[in-house]
């Protein structure tokens, strides 16, 4: 691949994340003033509105957005290369449902350990993932049918999810927000844990972006080339169940950028991983930044959960995938 | 040497293998043949150590495959495997791959490395595709570009399933000729073949599996011709036509 369209895409995709976080601190339901937060910031007037804004809501809001970007979209990555399914994502195979279900979970029984929070859908996700895996390898499944085993099983978890909320109805802040995925009520303690979780894995998974390619060969092939499949195959699960998990930790049950951003960053780069990986990093930072900044501004000064429009964008995109498919057209 | 000895395999009730010893040497072409479902596909992942026996011993060089690390293993034999998945990389990366097993912790390329996979792409005639997508080459390309990524794997032996499928008649020979002179530069070559007529015409061995009989023959294309072993494995008559002071094999039904 020609190594400056490469440079080129890299460029644009931060450039085009720069725009989107200014544009994102400065524009929101009530503008601010960077300026006059940053004389207030040097002043130590920590009482100043355009300071608190910027401090407690913006910056906050931003970061989550980005990491949950970041997260959700290397964990689609990782799991399409492991089912070697291109369709699959976090949200369709049930991750973010089995996350999303040890969330409120957590928040029902151990309503005062917020830091218990990441794990719990750490745990949920890594269940889950694992759950369609075997599923797959026991059942020798096709594409579609990891699919549907996928909707079953988020089926199952969101009427557990229902079932939870019932029985303690105040055990998760805007659960409505939460179950349609939003980053409106951000929790920092909660995201102060998952931040530095996201940034390992997606560490381990670009040191680990050759092994990657290497099992995108098949398993036979893999095997033929001496990597020990099942440790590799295990190490990634865990990895996207990680990812997963912390994004839904913060942001509630995001669905789609985990399916969308990793086909449209193969449109770019391809299929090898060690630039498959960082950018659909990018490119997912952007997708959910850039559609959280759309849904704080169309309504201003009210807005919109961000989830309602990923997954308006996202199922479209789902269906044009599936059209693809039936078409005989390797959309990947 | 890869030998196999008193080997037994089911797949549940299905006795595929029953006390099968045979061995393949380097510097041969060996062509396993078969009706369909006689486990040829099953003895290569045997070889290939992808899955194990029941009973006997598969070794390579005097050691026991189980013996070997999963490295070191595949440091000595390459499989070709007939189902690839479809991966979007150039032929550069693809033959790169190969090289897979003698990558240190950070998978980074020697200069060695480097140097291998030239050789291959050279010996491939692919130099004017290596920046290409290989979603994008024919077949028989596709095909070439496999083979140097296993050439690049700079395995003693190389095993191969099925190699000629689905390409056309021209690419077909290629890819035998490229295997034939594999194994006349030294490498044991070991290639399961549906295509009877391309075993007789370039292995230099054969290895026939007749299941129903229980019978596991090896010989060489001659011997397999005048002993009639391919009649009785395959039942169909096989003649001998010779041309340019060469003997050449077809089959016929009659």
């Amino acid at each position: 691949m020609n190594k400056n369209k490469i440079t080129l895409y890299f460029a644009a995709g931060i450039l085009l994340l720069a725009v989107t976080l200014i544009l994102s601190l400065l524009l929101g339901s009530t503008d601010i003033s960077i300026a006059k937060a940053l004389s207030a910031l040097a002043d130590g007037n920590t009482d100043d509105g355009n300071l608190r804004i910027f401090l407690y809501v913006r910056i906050p809001r931003i970061t989550a957005a980005v990491f949950a970007g970041v997260a959700l979209s290397v964990s689609g990555v990782l799991i399409q290369a492991v089912l070697a399914n291109p369709m699959a994502s976090p949200n369709i195979i049930g991750v973010n449902a089995g996350a999303g279900f040890a969330v409120i979970l957590a928040s029902s029984l151990l309503p005062n350990m917020l830091a218990f929070i990441p794990l719990a859908a750490f745990l949920g996700a890594v269940i889950t993932c694992l759950l369609i895996f075997v599923i797959a390898k026991k059942t020798c499944s096709g594409r579609m049918t990891i699919i549907l085993v996928g909707i079953a099983v988020t089926s199952i978890l969101n009427a557990a999810i229902s079932a939870v909320k019932t029985v303690f109805p105040n055990s998760v802040y805007n659960f409505t927000t939460f179950s349609v995925g939003g980053l409106g009520a951000v929790n920092i303690s909660v995201l102060r844990i998952a931040v530095p979780v996201i940034v390992f894995f997606l560490l381990l998974v670009l040191f680990l972006s050759k092994d990657m390619d290497i099992l995108c060969l098949g398993e036979e092939t893999a095997f033929g080339l001496g990597m020990r499949v099942s440790l590799y195959r295990f190490i990634f699960l865990i990895s996207a169940s990680a990812l997963a998990g912390c994004a839904v930790s913060f942001a509630g049950l995001l669905g789609f950028v985990g399916l969308v951003v990793p086909h449209i960053a193969r449109r770019f780069v391809g299929t090898g991983h060690r630039l498959l990986v960082p950018l659909s990093a990018i490119l997912g930072a952007e997708f959910v930044l850039l559609s959280d900044l759309f849904c704080r501004i169309i309504f201003r000064p009210y807005e919109i959960p961000v989830g309602i429009l990923l997954s308006f964008v996202g199922g479209i995109f789902f269906i044009f995938l599936i059209l693809m498919q039936r078409k005989g057209k390797h959309y990947d | 040497m890869i030998k196999a000895e008193s080997i037994t395999f089911s797949y549940g009730e299905n006795k595929i293998f029953q006390s099968l010893s045979t061995a393949f040497e380097k510097g041969k072409f060996c062509c396993i043949i078969g009706k369909n479902g006689s486990g040829k596909s099953t003895l290569l992942k045997l070889l290939s150590g992808y899955i194990k026996p029941e009973q006997g011993v598969i070794s390579v060089d005097d050691k026991a495959a189980s013996s070997y690390s999963r490295r070191e293993y595949a440091q000595k034999t390459a499989i070709l495997a007939q189902e690839r998945e479809k991966a979007d990389f150039t032929v550069y990366d693809y033959v790169s791959s190969g090289r897979y097993p003698y990558l240190g912790i950070t998978r980074r390329l020697t200069a060695t490395d480097r140097q291998l996979i030239s050789e291959a792409i050279s010996k491939t005639n692919l130099e004017s595709k290596i920046h290409e997508n290989i979603s994008n080459l024919s077949g028989g390309e596709r095909q070439r570009v496999y083979i140097a990524s296993v050439l690049a794997q700079n395995t003693p032996y190389i095993l191969l399933d099925e190699p000629t499928t689905y390409l056309d008649v021209s690419a077909k020979f290629e890819v035998m000729n490229y295997l034939s002179d594999m194994a006349k530069n030294g490498k044991g070559v070991i290639a399961v073949m549906h295509d009877i007529s391309l075993a007789l015409k370039y292995a230099d061995s054969l290895l026939i599996l007749d299941k129903e009989n229980g019978i596991y023959t090896a010989c060489t294309p001659t011997e397999a011709y005048e002993n009639g072993s391919i009649e009785k494995a395959f039942g169909v008559k096989c003649k001998a036509i010779s041309t340019d002071n060469k003997t050449e094999f077809i089959i016929t039904d009659q």
